[in-house]
């Protein structure tokens, strides 16, 4: 009985995690045009579309493990798949129906990533945590309802903590804005706050895993800009003004310089700021994606998993045992 | 170990009074705040064992003082802040408002303000 369901558990693993390679790969191929074609859309169409694609190794293997075991529920040999190993590469009896030394080895090398993938997520999770709790302890009074001031001559404006986020800025910033551009910083870390781009930040961190690492650099860099371009546009919805937003990035990146010349710790990413500037002063923000094209995938997506679970499953057996 | 609402208020006394006994701790928020002196007594004693404050005994009561500095706790928050935000985005946990691996030339900056400075303009001639 043991056996049996370690046995089940096995080739479930191993088909989740060779369709994780799988469409880990897929997505190698896709993703430079993939990266080009998002660019077209407004940033809350990228992020739903960017979110998805980071996502769809693991979300996609799960699916597609299911979809295989379903079927596989009226087997007598209580596999997912019913086949025949070569005894000789079978771990244990043949009888046993155990996996395959090479199928073992794919599932290592997917839990290895899970596991990676949890460890730095948790260790993502430690730092913020222990950054919110020494904010917590030393920062003084609140600049709004939902903004902490913390005492330091450095100018400096973030969102911190993914469940719980914090919008912070620091009296050196706040004693060389004007009001206006203070409230565009304020509103533009409030808006990171509500929308807990902290926490989607995190989880698509910890999706991409599953991903090449040159696609996972690719997904998460976009992620970013496309957090701060909504945070922009919501600024300057409520501002009413794209040009002052604009302008408050530019005084911003002005009273930043001193502080990055200092460490050797800068890097060049400067193109991301000229696009935040570029897509403020563009005329057309870009195309969304209409809410009934995604009810529309959504359910072709479900009628897709659910009326081709047994295509799925035989054609996969058949290839197998033949 | 997130802070509550009097905890916090007492560890600034102490950073102020820098050596404070319950007793004085609670006639000072007795005016201000009310709240009895267990209740102080209690959440000092919770800060002593978060390790916040440190507590020597004089007679009966113990007296508390500050474990940490507060200059030296908001040093190393600003510096593991400013590591964070010069990380790349991958790795960054914060959402900054401006990257401080953002680095960008002032040719490149002086282009975006000329561009500013022409949109604020046009702006001025539509009106």
């Amino acid at each position: 009985m043991i056996g049996e369901g370690l046995s089940l558990m096995l080739h479930l693993l191993y088909i989740i995690s060779i369709t994780v390679l799988i469409l880990g790969g897929l997505c190698w191929l896709i993703n430079p045009f993939f990266i080009k074609w998002v660019t077209k859309f407004n940033p809350q169409s990228r992020l739903i579309l960017l979110r998805s694609f980071g996502s769809t190794p693991l979300v996609g293997a799960l699916v597609i493990g299911v979809m295989i075991s379903i079927p596989a529920l009226n087997h007598s040999s209580t596999l997912p798949i019913d086949h025949c190993h070569v005894s000789s590469n079978c771990i244990g009896s043949p009888a046993a129906h155990m996996v395959t030394i090479s199928e073992l080895a794919v599932i290592g090398t997917a839990l290895c990533l899970f596991c990676w993938a949890s460890l730095i997520a948790f260790m993502q999770w430690r730092r913020s945590y222990k950054l919110l709790e020494r904010l917590d302890v030393t920062s003084g009074s609140m600049l709004t309802s939902n903004v902490q001031l913390i005492e330091t001559e450095l100018p400096l404006a973030f969102s911190l903590g993914i469940f719980r986020p914090n919008a912070v800025l620091s009296t050196g910033l706040v004693n060389n804005l004007s009001s206006q551009q203070l409230h565009i910083v304020c509103t533009h870390e409030e808006v990171h706050a509500q929308y807990r781009d902290g926490l989607y930040k995190w989880i698509l961190r910890f999706m991409c895993t599953f991903h090449y690492p040159n696609v996972k650099r690719a997904v998460l860099k976009e992620h970013a800009l496309s957090l701060e371009l909504r945070a922009d546009q919501q600024v300057a919805l409520s501002t009413e003004c794209n040009v002052a937003v604009a302008e408050a990035i530019i005084k911003l990146q002005r009273l930043m310089s001193p502080i990055k010349n200092e460490g050797p710790l800068c890097q060049f990413l400067g193109s991301e700021l000229e696009q935040r500037v570029h897509y403020l002063l563009a005329q057309v923000p870009g195309s969304s994606l209409p809410r009934h094209t995604l009810l529309l995938s959504t359910i072709c997506f479900l009628i897709l998993s659910i009326c081709g679970s047994l295509p799925l499953h035989n054609t996969i057996e058949a290839l197998i045992t033949r | 170990m997130r802070l509550g609402e009097l905890e916090k208020l007492l560890l600034n006394y102490l950073w102020k009074e820098k050596l404070a006994d319950a007793k004085q701790v609670h006639s000072h928020f007795e005016q201000t705040r009310g709240g009895s002196l267990n209740t102080i007594q209690s959440t000092l004693d919770r800060l002593y064992k978060k390790g916040l404050l440190s507590r020597t005994k004089c007679g009966y009561a113990y007296s508390y003082s500050p474990a940490v500095e507060r200059k030296e706790l908001l040093g190393s928050l600003i510096t593991d802040i400013t590591q964070e935000l010069a990380k790349n985005d991958s790795d960054a946990i914060l959402e900054a408002f401006i990257d401080i691996s953002t680095q960008l030339d002032e040719k490149s900056l002086q282009r975006l303000e000329d561009l500013i400075a022409t949109r604020k303009n046009n702006m001025g001639k539509d009106k």
